[in-house]
């Protein structure tokens, strides 16, 4: 089954609920416990998971992501290793798994390479923040949808309709990611009414599903996107959760588990 | 499909995040304006004039010449301008851009603090807000550009992430922009970062490049054999070499060579390790691990202590154009004291990168060889680097005479208040 094919088979056996795609940074705080922290996010109920690979500077990233990619990387976290751990993750269990990453680390991994790896080992798709779509020399769209991986297309507040449409038809991905807000991940979004319609404005020129990101952190925040979008995207809160656990001598994967079920009783509410 | 009008060769192009779109849209549209409109030309060369001090003086160092056996040494003094470097040629020309395009708060990243400084003076000129990203390490050791910051009425953010310098300035500003595109401009404070950046600063700072020119057609009737700067980002390297690429002189940039070529021990990304990567929104030679992190960097000035390179000067240096050499900070630290001693002034520890590469090579000139180096900066920024480098003793006894003498002021000033709060009760 290709990336895309899994994807659009997730979005469908949630049946018009809302979706939670559950985001952290590959090798924080460590290998090991990110391997436990992937695994309980997808047994705690997430329906995707955006796994971000380590870079020195994630220019997207507010500070707790930024704090995470550090620590992940003086920790030793290799792409090889965190490939490596995706890898495993998807032997364990069938929840889409997406990987976030810079352009640089892709690039030094080398483009073809890192997609094959990607295809091989079963992962679903890609989400690369700093790749527009008038820079497309790298071809990254057409590589990715030739291996059946998803490449999500980021609508931005202030990119018009007409522009969602294009990056939407210029995509094989089934869903786009709509950035809720201005700045950097973390800081918690003020969902305003304005927003939120928008997000059906969205679903219907382009004709994909829409996944809502950028400081979603709590229950009632995903209830709010339950109406207008297919899936709501949660990361820096997931991080802080670790980072809290941490600094309490707790397990970060308990934590996280707990967190992802507190979100994802919006589904079913 | 690829947008030549963003690349140097192979490098450049814009990667930004789509949130940004709209601002490099609006900031692409301006300055295709601004910069065909006579009206802005005649501003900038006016406050360029008044304000700043241009044209800067070409000197001619006859002491040095004359240790170098005759071969003519000249110096583009860019330190004497306003705020004490080169950057304000550029903070200027973009705060001007700004009000063309009604923001009305400036925000920049700066290394050694000068960038800051000019962006700062240039808002407090124009009567705009303004707001300055630093790393943590470089706030430490250029205080005295914080202090000239606050004073311009700027506010200093410490950046706290990932190696507290540069770096991580830029991208602290960058971030700071996504949030405030509606009322803010960015001014960039070197010839990098995405698509127009690199042009626009090119633009403003080619003045060096043309002014040295025409001063060096009337000292000597003749163009220099060789031409040296300095290269952190590449703004005064890059205005200092545009008006010549055509030309036959032979163009050297200094890079920080630190405490040696080991990874992490300097910034040379040309004479080092540097390779092709995107990051920072541009693609070009960046110092970089396996992995494509971005190294930490080393250099005794905070100005070249920089990753990446300004895609231009990362073109000019794969065509050959420009050649580049790595200089250790104990030679850096030399070529300050050289030009005291032999000129009668300081440059900054970035500029004296490029002195010490030009005295090292000039012996193997022709006797009858002409050689300019571009002083980006004055050295007067650096006294807490270089005052305790030479003379440590002397200067610790008078930070402490100093620290005392402070305290008790302060002390003295409390004990007064208290006595008029008391006498006022009364």
């Amino acid at each position: 089954m290709s990336g895309i094919d899994r994807i659009t088979g997730r979005f469908e056996e949630l049946h018009g609920r809302v979706g939670l795609m559950t985001h952290a940074v590959v090798g924080y705080p460590d290998l090991r416990s990110s391997a436990r922290i992937f695994s309980s996010m997808a047994s705690s109920g997430a329906s995707f998971i955006e796994a971000q690979l380590p870079f020195s500077d994630p220019t997207a990233d507010g500070p707790s992501i930024v704090q995470a990619n550090h620590a992940a990387l003086r920790a030793g976290t290799t792409t090889f290793s965190s490939l490596d751990l995706l890898s495993s993750l998807r032997k364990e269990t069938t929840i889409p798994i997406l990987i976030m990453s810079y352009l640089n680390p892709l690039l030094a991994f080398g483009i073809d390479a890192i997609l094959d790896r990607a295809a091989r080992d079963g992962l679903d798709g890609f989400i690369v923040p700093d790749y527009p779509d008038d820079e497309s020399e790298l071809d990254l769209e057409a590589k990715c949808a030739a291996r059946g991986l998803a490449l999500v297309p980021l609508i931005a507040p202030a990119t018009t309709l007409i522009r969602a449409r294009a990056l939407a038809e210029a995509s094989a991905s089934p869903f786009i990611y709509a950035v809720m807000r201005l700045g950097v991940t973390g800081r918690k979004t003020e969902l305003a009414e304005e927003a939120l319609s928008r997000l059906g404005a969205l679903r219907d020129v382009t004709g994909r599903r829409v996944a809502a990101g950028f400081g979603i952190r709590e229950r009632s925040q995903v209830e709010a996107l339950a109406l207008r979008a297919d899936c709501a995207i949660v990361g820096s809160a997931l991080i802080d959760a670790i980072g809290e656990a941490l600094a309490k001598g707790l397990d970060p994967a308990a934590a996280v588990g707990a967190k992802v079920s507190d979100l994802v009783g919006a589904q079913v509410s | 499909m690829r947008h030549d009008e963003r690349y140097f060769g192979d490098f450049g192009g814009r990667y930004i995040p789509e949130v940004l779109r709209p601002a490099f849209e609006e900031l692409e549209a301006v300055w295709n304006s601004a910069k065909v409109d006579p009206a802005f030309a005649a501003e900038l060369k006016r406050l360029s004039s008044s304000w700043v001090g241009r044209p800067t003086p070409l000197h001619f160092a006859q002491r040095l010449s004359a240790e170098l056996g005759g071969r003519r040494l000249y110096l583009k003094l860019e330190g004497l301008a306003h705020t004490g470097a080169h950057k304000i040629n550029n903070a200027l020309g973009q705060a001007l851009l700004a009000k063309r395009m009604g923001k009305r708060r400036l925000i920049a990243e700066t290394g050694a603090g000068q960038h800051g400084l000019a962006t700062a003076a240039s808002a407090a000129l124009l009567g705009l807000e303004c707001e300055v990203f630093m790393g943590e390490i470089d706030m430490a050791r250029q205080q005295p550009n914080v202090f000239g910051m606050r004073m311009y009425g700027a506010s200093v953010t410490a950046v706290k992430e990932g190696t507290r310098t540069l770096t991580d300035a830029v991208n602290a500003a960058m971030k700071n922009w996504t949030e405030r595109v509606s009322d803010t401009h960015y001014v960039l404070g070197s010839a990098l970062g995405p698509h127009p950046y690199p042009t626009i600063v090119r633009e403003f700072q080619s003045l060096i490049g043309s002014e040295l020119k025409s001063q060096i057609m009337d000292a000597e009737g003749r163009l220099p054999d060789r031409i040296y700067a300095c290269v952190g980002g590449g703004s005064n390297s890059i205005g200092t070499f545009s008006a010549f690429l055509g030309d036959s002189v032979e163009l050297v940039g200094a890079e920080a060579g630190g405490r040696g070529p080991a990874p992490g021990d300097n910034a040379a990304r040309v004479a080092g390790t540097g390779r092709v990567g995107i990051a920072q929104s541009y693609k070009s030679l960046f110092l970089q691990d396996d992995n494509g992190s971005l190294l930490a960097t080393h250099s005794v000035s905070a100005g070249l202590d920089y990753a990446g390179l300004g895609p231009q000067l990362a073109h000019l240096a794969a065509t050959g154009r420009v050649r580049f050499e790595a200089v250790l900070d104990d030679d850096a630290l030399k070529a300050v004291a050289r030009c005291a001693r032999f000129e009668g002034f300081m440059p900054a520890l970035e500029s004296a990168h490029a002195v010490a590469l030009a005295l090292k090579e000039a012996p193997a000139m022709p006797v009858d060889s002409i050689i300019v180096v571009t002083i980006s900066g004055r050295g007067d920024k650096d006294l807490f680097i270089t005052a305790p480098h030479f003379d440590r003793e002397a200067w610790l006894a008078f930070l402490e005479a100093e620290v005392t003498r402070l305290r008790g002021e302060a002390a003295r000033q409390d004990k007064e208040a208290a006595r008029q709060d008391k006498e006022a009760a009364r």
